[in-house]
């Protein structure tokens, strides 16, 4: 049993290898793509529209919803971003009751990039929104001093993000792999049941952390906006 | 356990994953929703204007409706009134020809009464003249002509006088005696004879019948009349009947 799908290696030509949390990857990304395609080809801006097209609807204006309540702004410019990695680690996780089946997201280099783009959007959508000078001088908040904790603190959620993702995943197929050899008739299924419901709520969890994160980057300037009105 | 590799080959799969959803997940489903949204707000809108134009309308046909009401009434007042002008014209005429068809009744039974009354006059005069006759035949042996010429000499010996026999003298039409009947000869062999030895000597008497003469005998002179007929008691019966007539109807009547 492997501990990560990035030791299943398919090819490889010096450094570059083609494993399977990138093949596996290239599958979601397909099966996602493809999938929107098929539906959103035929859209109707009519009352009446199609049952993919209506479930579709409501998973895009869910994760609107949640990021309007997280962020208090419009949804629109962070909705790829975020709900990407919601879908994403979702049917990943999801997928896990396929056969032969290995989860990007149960590889750690796979949580790392994801917490790495979260690391870099992070500052981008707060330099966006208040500049460059106003997003790094929320470093420097209170006083200059905090600058090395703020920088940890930045640092240390981001792999704090990674290695829960990643965990989660990989200690859900373990326990797998684990009950699977002690009790091979009856734990396995309840526990890829569990499994399923781990995944949802990491990937949810995921999405939601990194919100919380944009908006409270966001929300520096935010504040110092309303103390510049209020003054 | 990381691979940098991998990790820098997930997260360019990662962003183009980005990508791709964006130009067929989000883009599209938004553009939809959106596109549903402005078309429920335009059809919103559109009902919106067609129910303030629906209560324009119903306004505008609420006021007609009391408009018509008010011209209704108004109309059905004029009408009541003009009914009230015509019912009472109709009344009007109706109690005109009810008077005209009374007074035409009333000629009608006035009419009908002179004809009764002239035909009762002449059943009477017949009945009486026969009875007369036939009383007088059967207690007297006479007849009734015979007692006529009686009281027509009684009368002429009555009426002897100077200026009888000079008013009958200067008679230019003679002396004529007129009689309801056919008088015989010795009848007026009596009162021509009765004529020259009291009223006029030498004038001619002239014997005629007349229908005018009810029941009776006339001697006719220059203007001058003797005689007896019924007439004056026909018309004394006559007078009565019609007294009985009027009350029975004015009896009628009430």
């Amino acid at each position: 049993m492997e501990i990560s799908p990035d030791l299943i290696i398919f090819r490889q030509w010096g450094q570059v290898t083609l494993n399977a949390t990138i093949v596996f990857t290239w599958v979601i990304m397909i099966f996602l793509t493809i999938g929107s395609w098929i539906v959103t080809r035929k859209l109707s801006a009519e009352t009446k529209i199609s049952r993919w097209q209506n479930i579709l609807e409501i998973l895009v204006t869910w994760i609107q919803d949640q990021i309007q309540a997280i962020s208090h702004r419009e949804s629109y410019q962070y909705l790829p971003f975020v709900g990407t990695l919601f879908l994403f680690i979702a049917v990943s996780n999801l997928l896990t009751i396929v056969p032969w089946y290995q989860a990007p997201t149960g590889s750690l280099s796979t949580t790392v990039a994801l917490a790495v783009c979260v690391f870099i959007a992070t500052p981008l959508f707060g330099i966006m929104e208040g500049g460059l000078k106003g997003y790094f001088r929320s470093y420097i908040k209170p006083t200059f001093f905090m600058l090395p904790f703020n920088i940890i603190g930045e640092i240390s959620r981001t792999l704090a993000l990674a290695v829960r993702l990643f965990g989660n995943i990989m200690s859900g197929s373990m326990i797998a792999g684990i009950l699977l050899s002690v009790t091979p008739l009856f734990f396995p299924i309840i526990m890829q049941a569990l499994g399923l419901l781990t995944g949802l709520v990491q990937a949810y969890i995921f999405a939601v952390l990194a919100m919380v994160y944009i908006a409270s980057a966001m929300q520096v300037h935010k504040g110092k906006a309303i103390q510049e009105s209020e003054h | 356990m990381i691979d940098w590799f991998t990790v820098c080959a997930q997260i360019v799969n990662f962003l183009i994953l980005v990508y791709l959803l964006k130009r067929f997940l989000y883009g599209p489903i938004i553009a939809a929703i959106d596109k549903r949204e402005e078309k429920i707000s335009a059809r919103i809108k559109e009902v919106e204007q067609k129910h303030l134009a629906a209560e324009e309308e119903i306004n505008l046909y609420r006021k007609k409706n009391e408009d018509f009401e008010r011209q209704r009434a108004e109309m059905s007042a004029q009408m009541k009134e003009e009914t009230g002008v015509q019912k009472n014209e109709l009344l009007e005429k109706a109690r005109q020809e009810i008077d005209d068809i009374k007074t035409r009744w009333n000629e009608s039974v006035m009419r009908e009464r002179d004809v009764f009354l002239r035909d009762l006059r002449r059943r009477v005069i017949d009945q009486v003249y026969a009875i007369t006759r036939e009383a007088l035949a059967d207690l007297a042996a006479t007849d009734i002509e015979q007692h006529i010429v009686n009281v027509l000499i009684k009368k002429i010996k009555e009426a002897n006088g100077e200026k009888v026999t000079q008013t009958l003298r200067n008679s230019p039409t003679g002396i004529t005696i007129a009689t309801s009947f056919e008088l015989p000869g010795e009848q007026r062999q009596t009162i021509s004879e009765a004529v020259r030895e009291f009223l006029v000597e030498n004038r001619d008497v002239k014997f005629i019948v007349s229908k005018d003469i009810i029941c009776g005998i006339e001697l006719k002179g220059n203007g001058y009349v003797i005689g007896w007929n019924l007439e004056g008691y026909l018309n004394s019966l006559e007078e009565d009947f019609n007294v009985a007539i009027e009350a029975g109807t004015g009896r009628a009547k009430c």
